[in-house]
């Protein structure tokens, strides 16, 4: 069609709408005239505006929700019509996807009959129909009150061409309603009136299965429900039928439509192209079972494809969500049949009902302890597909653990030679700590090392957990990942006597390296004899994905993030795509990819990094509003990007989740502070302290933040505990070098630096230690070493700063001012995304003072004084700045209130730009007084 | 640049005359929008329908921060996120007929008392060749359809977003909508 051509049809239509049918007919092909095509085609359209279609309903709407479409065409047997020579129509039933059915009379055999119709595309393709009827041969095996019985494939005419005929298929008539029905006009049912029907529809299945028949697509569509005597007989019908429709050939364009069903029932392994099994059918009795008692599918969604979709992505939430009275026996039995993993479900549908009655031995029910171990071991057998779990001497042992279990995990090893595996070893350490600290909320004696943090190079076996923290247990281990497979091992050790206590060897297939994390961990929980309710186990598993590969690019990507010796971000979130591409509903990886772009923006000021993290982060909570670690990334991200109240509130929240999160805290405290909560923040990072009163960061958290407040003396104690703790993190080096700095202990400050940048050379460390040189007035291996801090990091403005001041101070004073503007674009970026950053805009106006700018340097400090979180180092700034602008009488309020608030008084000292000051007597005494000021608050 | 900040230069774009402009925009928000499609589609309790115009509105929402946007730059996303709701939706269908080629899972509704009402694979997949060839010469009423149809909007929104009037829109979703069904109801070629 032309445009044109098309703009006159347009008008022919819209006159002939309006008019009485016959008038418009006559219409159309007066104003059509000799086109005869565009007569026909506007006709068409003039008869289809008349009736209703498919436009009229919105392709989002739920398909059970929906009314029952009306059939337009008249179906093809009208009453009383013979069929086949030998069946007379009753009645018309309906339709269903394989095509129409009715009740017919066997006029042979004088009883009534079930008769449906095959689509003419199922039954011209010849090998559809010859599959069709080994299906027909295999369930007509099946004799069982519970099973529909199949009796023939025939066609009508019956002794006509093939090619014109009409296949159908004859079975048992049931009168009765479908369970489907049943359940749309009633909704829910009571367990007591669920249990007998389950009962008998898990008959009929067993029995199929015994004989070998898949039934590949149980619903409650394909239950009958027959009252017979008072009570009522449920029949399974259409077995196997499902996989006849493979199709062959070139029907399969027009099949997929028609035969397109609910998927509402289909196993996950179905879903993603496995093949149909026992398990599939238990799985979706599950999912009967659920909808019986529920009155909806556990993944039911608002639009016909989303339930399908989610099955694939996650485990099945409990049905007790829905119906809260349900006994928890009923619970247990639906959520293992509905076990994403197949060999985890029941091994048949009858051992279902035997749970539901509380017939079966369950694995959970605690017993003796070797059978238990036995027990166990049977269970991880069925769990982890090709298992071994060794049982060595220790099995055989009782083993004896401490009352107080203070566990360490040290990193596991990589004994493999796949060069991603260190990551993926170092992400699975940190997941297993990560979940066992959720444990420390359930029983007060039992604490988590937070292991990943130290080093290998300090902390080489179990006896070094126990002399540098004090742990009871250790478990040592190694991770060992070929193409094929992926074999972890695990030691439980006594630190004490570097006994081994257990020892544990699991192997997954490559794909279901997942369940790795599962295992272990609940192996570890069952081998400390740690108690844990249903609940909270599936709280710790929540968040989770069903895709392997997700779960371990996000693995190796949380490794990597968390990496104290300086996350390596570009990687983390390149594994955090990856982890999304292969499950694009995967929480967790959303907010660790947040988290990383958050963590990066702090490091470069890109306020796209800001932006892109926060929609990530965001993703994440609207994905899965219950997880706090992923609050508690919103939080960091919220934080990091200068969103201080959404950040609090975010680590209530993850707090509110999880008590025990001492991380939470300590951004609880660093938050604080940006905002300048300072005696709150305080507190936040003293809990932090005595939740976690041997973690390096516990104590160098707070240690930073007296650091910050000008409380040097508080502060040093607390950063060389930090580096007790942790020797060879460059971070608490670095901060006590700070500290140092600050006490005009130059010397010291350098030995501390200089064993940050040899730890590890960082720009902050660069940094640092350029400032010592700067204070010792060294400009040149000041300008040196910043000009190796601006190489590693080129988008932290203090360091361009401090070089500017290097080269300003030294003998390149030309090449300052080049500097001082790098670092004044660099902040105003911060500010574009933070744009009430006390902190930057102080720095701003610093930057501004140095260039010479005067104007513009004081209407920065105007809006930064204006602010929260105005500190110290704040005051400090201004004193500079105003002495700069030449406004001498500010600057000298601006140094007291600096010095007021704790500023070291030998910073103020040594401050080359504040000659103009130091000329003046008065600067000595304010200096002198506020240092007895400041001692006296010590005490 | 950020999504964000994409979007709303690239809507500017649009607004100037860059076709180009249009098919960036559409991945942007293809992502956001079906995240959030799932993300309902979970939440929903089952029997409710999914509301595409609440689905759009908040994705204008978390992608839009930019008050700066005017209103013709919103009908624009509008219309834009109903080219994207269609594309999803095809999508699954077009993977879910190559999963059945493929794996030979072909399901049989055989409830015979009921008939769903949702549009079938098949025919979606249909409407969407149809509603392509329809672009080639009224490109006006293929938009028109994806708004109304995929999108949710309503004649009197869908009027605003194309800048016609509501008449107009009556109109053309009549004729489109006839002409479509026709294309439905003809037997596969």
């Amino acid at each position: 069609m032309t445009p044109e051509r098309w703009q006159r049809v347009l008008e022919v239509f819209d006159s002939a709408r309006g008019r009485p049918p016959t008038e418009a007919a006559d219409f159309v092909r007066a104003e059509c005239g000799q086109d005869a095509e565009m007569c026909s085609e506007v006709l068409r359209m003039v008869a289809e505006h008349a009736r209703g279609g498919m436009l009229d309903h919105s392709p989002w709407d739920d398909p059970t929700a929906a009314a029952a479409a009306p059939a337009c065409d008249q179906p093809v047997f009208p009453p009383g019509q013979l069929v086949s020579g030998r069946y007379r129509i009753v009645r018309f039933l309906g339709r269903g996807g394989m095509g129409e059915v009715y009740e017919a009379e066997d006029l042979e055999l004088k009883e009534h009959v079930a008769l449906k119709t095959l689509l003419p595309a199922i039954a011209s393709d010849g090998r559809m129909i010859a599959r069709f009827k080994r299906e027909i041969q295999l369930s007509r095996k099946v004799s069982h009150p519970n099973v529909c019985r199949v009796f023939d494939l025939a066609r009508h005419p019956a002794d006509g061409p093939a090619s014109d005929a009409t296949v159908f298929l004859t079975m048992e008539f049931l009168p009765g309603e479908t369970l489907s029905a049943r359940l749309r006009r009633e909704g829910r049912m009571p367990a007591a009136e669920a249990l007998p029907i389950l009962s008998q529809m898990a008959e009929g299945l067993d029995a199929a299965h015994r004989a070998g028949v898949i039934h590949r697509d149980f619903k409650p569509a394909n239950v009958m429900l027959v009252p017979s005597e008072g009570v009522t007989r449920a029949v399974v019908t259409d077995f196997g039928l499902a996989r006849s429709f493979a199709p062959s050939g070139e029907t399969t364009a027009t099949l997929t439509g028609t035969l397109m069903g609910t998927l509402d029932y289909m196993a996950p392994e179905l879903l993603s192209g496995g093949a149909a099994t026992v398990a599939s059918d238990v799985y979706a009795f599950g999912t009967v079972a659920y909808e019986m008692v529920t009155g909806a599918r556990p993944f039911a969604g608002g639009a016909p494809l989303g339930g399908a979709y989610l099955r694939l992505k996650g485990p099945a939430p409990s049905p007790r969500t829905r119906a809260p009275d349900l006994d928890e026996k009923w619970e247990r039995a639906i959520l293992r049949a509905l076990d994403p993993n197949p060999e985890r479900r029941f091994a048949k549908p009858g051992h279902f009902i035997q749970a539901l009655k509380g017939e079966a031995p369950s694995v959970t029910v605690p017993l003796p302890k070797v059978t238990r171990r036995r027990l166990i071991a049977v269970a991880v057998a069925a769990a982890v597909l090709m298992v071994c779990a060794l049982a060595w001497q220790a099995w055989r042992r009782s083993i004896r653990l401490p009352t107080i279990k203070t566990i360490a995990v040290l990193p596991l090893r990589n004994v493999g030679n796949a060069t991603d595996s260190q990551a993926f070893c170092e992400g699975l350490t940190e997941s297993l700590i990560g979940r066992l600290s959720q444990l420390e909320r359930f029983d007060d004696h039992f604490s988590v090392v937070p292991t990943v943090e130290f080093n290998s190079r300090t902390i080489r076996n179990a006896a070094d957990t126990r002399r540098a923290f004090g742990a009871t247990l250790a478990i040592t281990g190694s991770v060992e990942r070929t193409a094929e497979r992926t074999r972890m091992a695990l030691n439980l050790i006594d630190p004490a006597t570097s006994r081994q206590l257990d020892a544990y060897v699991l192997v997954a297939p490559e794909d279901r390296s997942t369940a790795l994390l599962e295992q272990s961990f609940d192996h570890i929980v069952k081998t400390l004899r740690l108690t844990l309710s249903s609940a909270s186990r599936r709280e710790i598993a929540a968040g989770g994905t069903s895709s392997a590969a997700a779960f371990q690019f996000c693995q190796q990507g949380i490794g990597l993030l968390r990496r104290r010796d300086g996350p390596q971000l570009d990687d983390a979130i390149t594994l955090f795509q990856k982890a999304l591409r292969e499950d694009s509903g995967y929480a967790l990886a959303f907010a660790g990819l947040g988290e990383a772009y958050a963590t990066k923006f702090t490091a470069t000021k890109e306020p796209e990094l800001a932006r892109q993290a926060r929609l990530n982060g965001e993703h994440a909570v609207a994905l899965n509003d219950s997880l706090a670690s992923v609050h508690l990334a919103l939080g960091i991200i919220d934080s990091r990007t200068g969103r201080l109240s959404d950040a609090l509130n975010e680590f209530q929240r993850t707090i509110k989740l999880d008590p025990a999160s001492f991380y939470s805290y300590h951004w609880l405290g660093r938050t604080l502070d940006s905002m300048g909560r300072t005696e709150e923040a305080e507190q936040a990072y003293l809990a932090v302290l005595s939740m976690r009163p041997s973690y390096w960061l516990a104590h160098n958290g707070l240690g930073a933040f007296y650091y910050q407040h000008g409380q040097f003396d508080k502060a040093e104690p607390l950063l060389r505990k930090a580096i007790d703790l942790a020797p060879d993190n460059q971070i608490t080096h670095t901060n006590l070098g700070g500290v140092y700095l600050a006490k005009g202990l130059y010397d010291a400050a350098e030995e501390e630096l200089k064993k940050s940048v040899a730890t590890k050379e960082t720009y902050i460390g660069d940094s640092n230690l350029g400032s010592a040189y700067l204070m010792n007035q060294r400009y040149e291996e000041a300008a040196a070493v910043l000009e190796k801090a601006v190489k590693l990091n080129p988008n932290d403005p203090r360091v361009w700063r401090n070089l500017g001041d290097a080269y300003r101070f030294g003998r390149r004073p030309a090449e300052a001012p080049p500097c001082f503007r790098k670092a004044i674009d660099l902040v105003e970026r911060q500010l574009s995304v933070d744009p009430a950053n006390t902190e930057a805009l102080a720095n701003l106006a610093l930057y501004w003072a140095k260039l010479g700018d005067r104007s513009r340097a004081l209407a920065a400090l105007g809006r930064a004084l204006a602010g929260a979180g105005v500190n110290a180092n704040t005051h400090f700034n201004a004193c500079i700045v105003l002495v700069l602008a030449g406004k001498t009488p500010s600057a000298w309020e601006e140094v007291r209130k600096a010095l007021d608030a704790g500023f070291s008084p030998e910073l103020v000292r040594k401050e080359p730009e504040l000659a103009p000051l130091r000329k003046d007597p008065r600067f000595l005494s304010l200096l002198n007084g506020d240092r007895q000021v400041h001692e006296g608050e010590k005490k | 640049m950020s999504p964000a900040g994409e979007i709303t230069v690239l809507l500017a774009a649009l607004k100037s005359g860059d076709a180009s402009a249009e098919s960036r925009l559409i991945g942007l928000v293809y992502d956001d929008l079906h995240a959030l499609a799932r993300r309902y589609m979970r939440r929903e309790r089952p029997g409710h329908t999914l509301q595409p115009t609440a689905l759009v509105n908040e994705t204008y929402l978390r992608l839009i921060s930019d008050r700066a946007v005017d209103w013709k730059g919103r009908a624009h996303f509008f219309a834009i996120a109903a080219t994207v709701m269609r594309r999803i939706l095809v999508d699954y269908a077009r993977q879910r007929a190559a999963g059945k080629r493929i794996g030979g899972r072909q399901r049989v509704d055989l409830d015979a008392f009921m008939a769903a009402a949702s549009p079938r694979i098949e025919q979606l997949l249909i409407l969407d060749q149809a509603l392509t060839r329809l672009a080639e010469w009224g490109p006006r009423q293929a938009r028109l359809v994806e708004m109304i149809y995929f999108g949710g909007l309503t004649e009197k929104e869908a009027a605003e977003a194309l800048r016609i009037s509501v008449r107009t829109v009556r109109r053309d979703w009549s004729a489109s909508r006839a002409w479509l069904q026709n294309q439905l109801s003809k037997p596969p070629a």
